[in-house]
């Protein structure tokens, strides 16, 4: 999968986002990094993604009855779950066929840029050549750094939960919402 | 000379199992052929096929796995250990294709 040539956005502050994540992960955040909001929010989606992998990885959760529970059920979702060729994205892998099913590959993200502070995932698909993901922020939060950080969050987590090499990465932003008052 | 000769049904069994026991892979999933003849009570392999022929052995096998675990890097380890079993008990080489079909969250 080809790189994106095209230039990508930095943060509000200037900053590249994927160098802010690389110290924020290897520790080595500088002063401005500590203290810019902007750089503080790359920084905190690098440590939560980075928590993800190490956390999940450590488990070992009990097996939920999926394989019963397809058994049981109708006819009509056992259908809808069987995968055609067309939702399978080739793995690399040189020990033979690797395929990873498209619909599992858009949850996994959808799922970890929810998980970021100030924005929620909408719709995100994952194509042959890349993703496109449409997202909602909260009122407030620059909209620039939204989308570089929500870009640097799907080419890490494509690469380190999904081993997938990601080439261009599409983010819209649809909507806004307004944090309820009552529920702080 | 007697010569063993191992079927279809018995490479998918073996396959599945050692799939079965790769960290990450939480379950493997049947496929509709094999989830229909489970449900009229037949005892299918789940989510494993296998075409024995003239010494090689074709497998498919389909898993699920849970966020966390690298689907590429299960997918090397889940071929790697299919292969070597299969080549130590019963002399196929074997091809292994494999599927993740879903991430738990």
């Amino acid at each position: 999968m080809a790189i994106d040539p095209e230039p990508i956005e930095p943060l509000a502050c200037g900053r590249d986002a994927a160098q802010v994540w690389d110290h924020a992960v290897a520790g080595t955040l500088d002063e401005h990094e500590r203290t810019c909001p902007h750089c503080r929010a790359a920084a905190a989606d690098a440590l939560g993604l980075d928590g993800v992998v190490h956390r999940f990885a450590a488990q070992r959760p009990t097996p939920p009855p999926t394989v019963l529970d397809a058994v049981l059920g109708s006819v009509r979702d056992l259908v809808a779950a069987e995968l055609r060729p067309q939702d399978l994205i080739p793995l690399d892998s040189p020990e033979g066929p690797a395929r990873l099913a498209r619909p599992a590959a858009a949850r996994v993200l959808r799922h970890l840029v929810d998980g970021m502070e100030g924005v929620r995932a909408r719709s995100c698909r994952v194509g042959t050549t890349g993703v496109t993901m449409t997202v909602t922020a909260r009122f407030g939060v620059d909209l620039a750094s939204v989308t570089a950080r929500v870009r640097q969050m799907v080419v890490a987590a494509a690469e380190q939960t999904l081993g997938l090499p990601v080439g261009r990465v599409d983010i819209t932003v649809v909507d806004l919402w307004e944090e309820d008052p009552w529920r702080a | 000379m007697a010569r063993v000769i191992f079927g279809d049904a018995a490479v998918a069994r073996i396959a599945a199992a050692v799939a079965a026991e790769v960290p990450g892979v939480e379950s493997l999933r049947p496929d509709l052929s094999q989830a229909l003849l489970g449900l009229v009570g037949a005892e299918p392999v789940r989510g494993a096929t296998a075409a024995v022929r003239e010494g090689r052995a074709e497998v498919v096998l389909t898993v699920v796995t849970t966020l966390g675990h690298n689907p590429r890097d299960l997918c090397v380890a889940v071929q790697r250990a299919v292969a070597e079993r299969l080549r130590r008990e019963t002399g196929l080489v074997a091809t292994v294709t494999v599927t993740v079909a879903d991430i738990l969250l």
